[in-house]
């Protein structure tokens, strides 16, 4: 079962996105949420999960310095990292991709932009679903 | 297009998409003036930015608004929402409509930064920021965003 983390600040934000998760996937996956950056590590480690969605703008640690922090490690380095953010231009986007983002996802998202988020990284073959 | 209309334009673009997207709520430009938003059923939060302008977003939403886009989304009912979830709900709605308003107006090839939502937005900044005002409606309620850009 693919394990996801969705790291946000806002408890709303994380609901929303674990619901369109949900109802992409008919619940055939494990959520697990932390509200920021550093909770996020702890919860790497301690749960491995496959699959990280992170928003950008956070409190404690943000989702630019989580993407270092797991792109730096030996160890967690390929794991794949979704961005939602709702500042997203090109710019931006394309300076997160090279920090090593998957994807990047503007908010507010939908059902829709996650099943071809999904689908996107199992064609890739970085996710199985 | 001058500055100001081409900001008025964005900003009603982008809090259209997000309650449209988030909420399937339509969002008509008003004329009415709100004034000073003080009254005890208005919620606010504010996000700063810094980007090729830098300023501030404060958004004006009526709890009763806030409430039915909640009930919508998580099918709770206002009987069982608490402020913090409303709270929270605000700063969602805020951080979505400032990113969409920059991603529309920063040109794309340059990078810029939000704040987090904040909700103490009785600070008076007047003096340092050139302030504009708009009111749209929603669902028959009226919401006030003002622009604060750093003159």
């Amino acid at each position: 079962m693919l394990k996801v983390l969705v790291v946000d600040d806002s408890a709303i934000a994380r609901m929303m996105i674990s619901k369109c998760i949900e109802m992409t996937t008919d619940g055939v996956i494990e959520l697990v949420d932390a509200n920021n950056g550093v909770e996020a590590i702890g919860l790497i480690k301690k749960d491995r999960p496959h699959l990280v969605i992170s928003d950008l703008n956070m409190p404690v640690m943000d989702g630019t310095a989580l993407l270092r922090r797991i792109k730096a490690s030996p160890k967690w380095c390929e794991l794949p990292v979704i961005i939602i953010t709702s500042a997203g231009n090109r710019q931006r986007e394309s300076e997160l991709k090279e920090q090593g983002a998957e994807l990047v996802l503007n908010k507010p998202i939908s059902p829709p932009d996650i099943s071809i988020a999904l689908d996107s990284l199992k064609c890739k073959g970085v996710i199985q679903l | 297009m001058n500055c100001e209309k081409e900001f008025e334009e964005q900003l009603y673009r982008a809090t259209e998409a997000t309650f449209e997207k988030m909420a399937f709520m339509e969002v008509m430009p008003s004329d009415t003036d709100l004034g000073c938003v003080t009254q005890s059923d208005f919620r606010s939060s504010r996000i700063l930015f810094d980007a090729h302008i830098r300023g501030a977003v404060t958004m004006f939403l009526p709890l009763e608004l806030l409430s039915e886009v909640f009930e919508t989304l998580y099918n709770i009912p206002s009987e069982e929402q608490d402020s913090d979830m409303i709270r929270d709900l605000l700063g969602e709605i805020t951080n979505t409509v400032v990113g969409n308003f920059l991603t529309l107006v920063v040109p794309d090839d340059v990078s810029y930064k939000m704040g987090i939502p904040q909700f103490d937005t009785s600070i008076d900044t007047a003096g340092e920021l050139e302030l504009m005002s708009y009111s749209y409606k929603i669902d028959d309620k009226i919401i006030k965003i003002e622009l604060m850009q750093r003159n």
